[in-house]
C-alpha cells in the first residue's frame, strides 16, 4: 500500500504492482474493515476504481501513525474476505426504455437482442459508488460492449436507466443529467434516504441482470415504486 | 460552505460543533419565529434585521414567538448563516436538500443539539470574525497544495495555473466553483480511474478550465486534479461573489 497526499486532512491509498481489479478488491476490503471497526481520527474511507480515499482529523491522529496502522490493517483485511451479497435485477432492454441500444449494437455489428443477451449474461461486481447517491459502478462488462461517453450529456436521464459508460455499467438511481449510453431500464430502488444504509449496493456486491419485457417493467413501475432487488441466496 | 462562520454562530448560541444552521446565499428570506429562542447571524453581511432593527453579526440575540427576522442583499461576502439555539432538524443523509420557499416550516433539531461543554470546538485556525469576507473588486490569493495528479499537467500548464488570473463564474454552486480564465493545455485527456475527492480539490476537465470542488461534489470523480485549496483558505472562496478575481500560489510544502 502506497499513499498520495491530497490535502492536509486526506490522502489516497494506492495498491501498486497489481491489476486494477486486485487494487479495487484491496481498497474495498480495507474500507470494509474500517467500517466494521473504526480507527480513531479517521473520518471517512471511500473506495474508488483502484484507490481508497481517506479523510482524517489531523488534530486527533498523526498522519504517519495512521498510515502505518492502515498498512497493517490492509494486510489483515486481505486475508479475511467478507461474505458476498448477490443481487438479481430485472431489466427491460431496448425500445423506449433503452434508446441507445440499437445504435450501439449497430456499431458493434451485432443485433440489439444479442447485445442485450451479452450484457445480461455477464457477472458484475460493485467496484465503487459515486456520481449520485446510490450510483454503483459495476465492473465485469464484456470488452466488446465498452462505449465512449456522449460528447454532449443528456440533461435528463430517467431513474432506473441501465447504462454503459466506458468500461463500466450502472443503473441511474434517480433522474439526473448523464452522458452514458442507455440500453435498458429497471424498476429497482437503489437509494432510500430512510433505509440503513440508504444505498442498496455496496462495493464488493455481485450483480446479475435478468431480461424482462417492457410490459413487465411497466407493471413493476405501476405496482410499486419501491421494487426491492431480489437478493440471491 | 463557510464552516468557520457556521461554527462561530453555533458557539455563540451554545450549540455543539456541527449543529445545523441555515445557509443564506446572496439574498435572504423573512422568517417568523414560532418559539422563543436565541439566534446568531454570521458570515456575509446581508443586512440582517429583527423586527426591522439591525442585528450585529457574530453576536447572539434573544428572539420571541412572532418576531420577524429578515435579510436583504449581500454587501460583503456571499453566504450568511443563521444559527438557532439547539440547532435545526437535518434532512436524512442523501435526501435532496431543497431551497426553502414561502410558507415552509423549518424545525428545530429533536433532540436539540447539546450545549457545548468543555473546550471549544476545534475548527482549525479560524479567521477573525468577518475575516473571510473580501471586499468587492479585490483579488483573492489562494494557497494550494499541488497534486494529486501532477503527471497530467505539463510545466507550461502549471506556469499558466500559477501566473494566471481567474474569475469566479456565475455558473458556480455548492457542487463546484467554476473558473473562467487562461485554459490549461494538457498533453493527454485528463481522465483518471474515478477516485474519492476532497473539498477544495481543483479538477481540470478537457476544456482546460479549472473547477474547485465544493461540499456537494460527487464523492468520486474521474478528472485529473492539479491542486487542492488549503482548508484555512476555503472560506475565502466560499464567501467570494461571482466575478471575483482569483490567483493561486503554492503553499509551503507540507510533504516532507
Amino acid at each position: 500500500m502506497k499513499t498520495r497526499d491530497v490535502s492536509e486532512s486526506s490522502f489516497l491509498a494506492e495498491f501498486p504492482d497489481v491489476s486494477a481489479e486486485e487494487a479495487n478488491r484491496s481498497a474495498v476490503a480495507l474500507a470494509d474493515r474500517l467500517a466494521r471497526k473504526p480507527v480513531s481520527g479517521l473520518l471517512d474511507a471511500i473506495p474508488g476504481a483502484t484507490t481508497l480515499f481517506l479523510l482524517f482529523d489531523p488534530h486527533v491522529v498523526d498522519r504517519e501513525k495512521l498510515v502505518r496502522r492502515l498498512r497493517r490493517l490492509s494486510e489483515e483485511a486481505r486475508t479475511t474476505p467478507r461474505e458476498t451479497r448477490r443481487f438479481r435485477i430485472p431489466v427491460a432492454y431496448g425500445g423506449e426504455f433503452g434508446p441507445d441500444l440499437t445504435l450501439l449494437a449497430g456499431e458493434r455489428g451485432i443485433s440489439a437482442g444479442e447485445l442485450a443477451r451479452r450484457h445480461a449474461l455477464a457477472d458484475y461486481t460493485v467496484a465503487f459508488l459515486g456520481f449520485s447517491p446510490g450510483f454503483a459502478y459495476l465492473s465485469g462488462l464484456p470488452p466488446e460492449l465498452f462505449a465512449a461517453r456522449r460528447e454532449t450529456p443528456r440533461t435528463r436521464v430517467p431513474a432506473g436507466s441501465v447504462a454503459i459508460g466506458g468500461s463500466w455499467t450502472a443503473i441511474y438511481p434517480a433522474e439526473t443529467p448523464g452522458g452514458w449510453t442507455l440500453i435498458g431500464r429497471s424498476a429497482v430502488r437503489l437509494f432510500d434516504p430512510a433505509a440503513h444504509p440508504p444505498a442498496l449496493l455496496r462495493p464488493g456486491d455481485r450483480v446479475f441482470f435478468q431480461p424482462m419485457t417492457e410490459g413487465d417493467l411497466r407493471a413493476r413501475i405501476a405496482e410499486s415504486r419501491n421494487e426491492p432487488a431480489r437478493t440471491l441466496p | 460552505m463557510d464552516l468557520f462562520a457556521l461554527e462561530r454562530g453555533n458557539a455563540a448560541v451554545g450549540n455543539a460543533s456541527g449543529a445545523a444552521g441555515l445557509e443564506i446565499t446572496l439574498a435572504g428570506p423573512e422568517l417568523v419565529l414560532r418559539m422563543d429562542t436565541l439566534l446568531c447571524v454570521t458570515g456575509a453581511d446581508l443586512d440582517a434585521r429583527c423586527n426591522g432593527s439591525a442585528v450585529p453579526l457574530d453576536e447572539p440575540f434573544p428572539a420571541k414567538v412572532g418576531d420577524r427576522v429578515s435579510f436583504g442583499y449581500a454587501s460583503a461576502g456571499m453566504r450568511a448563516y443563521l444559527c438557532v439555539q439547539g440547532g435545526l432538524a437535518l434532512p436524512l443523509p442523501g435526501e435532496p436538500v431543497a431551497r426553502l420557499s414561502k410558507g415552509d416550516l423549518v424545525a428545530r433539531a429533536s433532540p436539540p443539539a447539546r450545549p457545548t461543554t468543555g473546550p471549544p470546538a476545534r475548527a482549525g485556525p479560524s479567521p477573525a470574525p468577518g475575516g473571510s469576507l473580501v471586499a468587492l473588486g479585490r483579488e483573492l490569493a489562494l494557497r494550494v497544495l499541488p497534486g494529486p495528479q501532477p503527471s497530467f499537467f505539463p510545466i507550461r500548464a502549471l506556469e499558466v495555473f500559477f501566473s494566471g488570473t481567474y474569475r469566479i463564474s456565475s455558473d458556480s454552486d455548492r457542487r463546484g466553483i467554476r473558473l473562467d480564465g487562461p485554459r490549461l493545455e494538457l498533453d493527454r485527456p485528463p481522465d483518471i480511474p474515478p477516485e474519492g475527492t476532497a473539498l477544495g480539490s481543483i479538477q481540470v476537465p478537457a476544456n482546460g478550465l479549472p473547477i474547485v470542488l465544493g461540499p456537494d461534489r460527487p464523492v468520486t470523480g474521474g478528472y485529473a486534479k492539479i491542486a487542492t485549496v488549503v482548508a484555512s483558505d476555503w472560506p475565502l472562496l466560499a464567501q467570494a461573489l461571482p466575478g471575483t478575481s482569483v490567483r493561486f500560489r503554492a503553499a509551503g510544502a507540507f510533504l516532507a
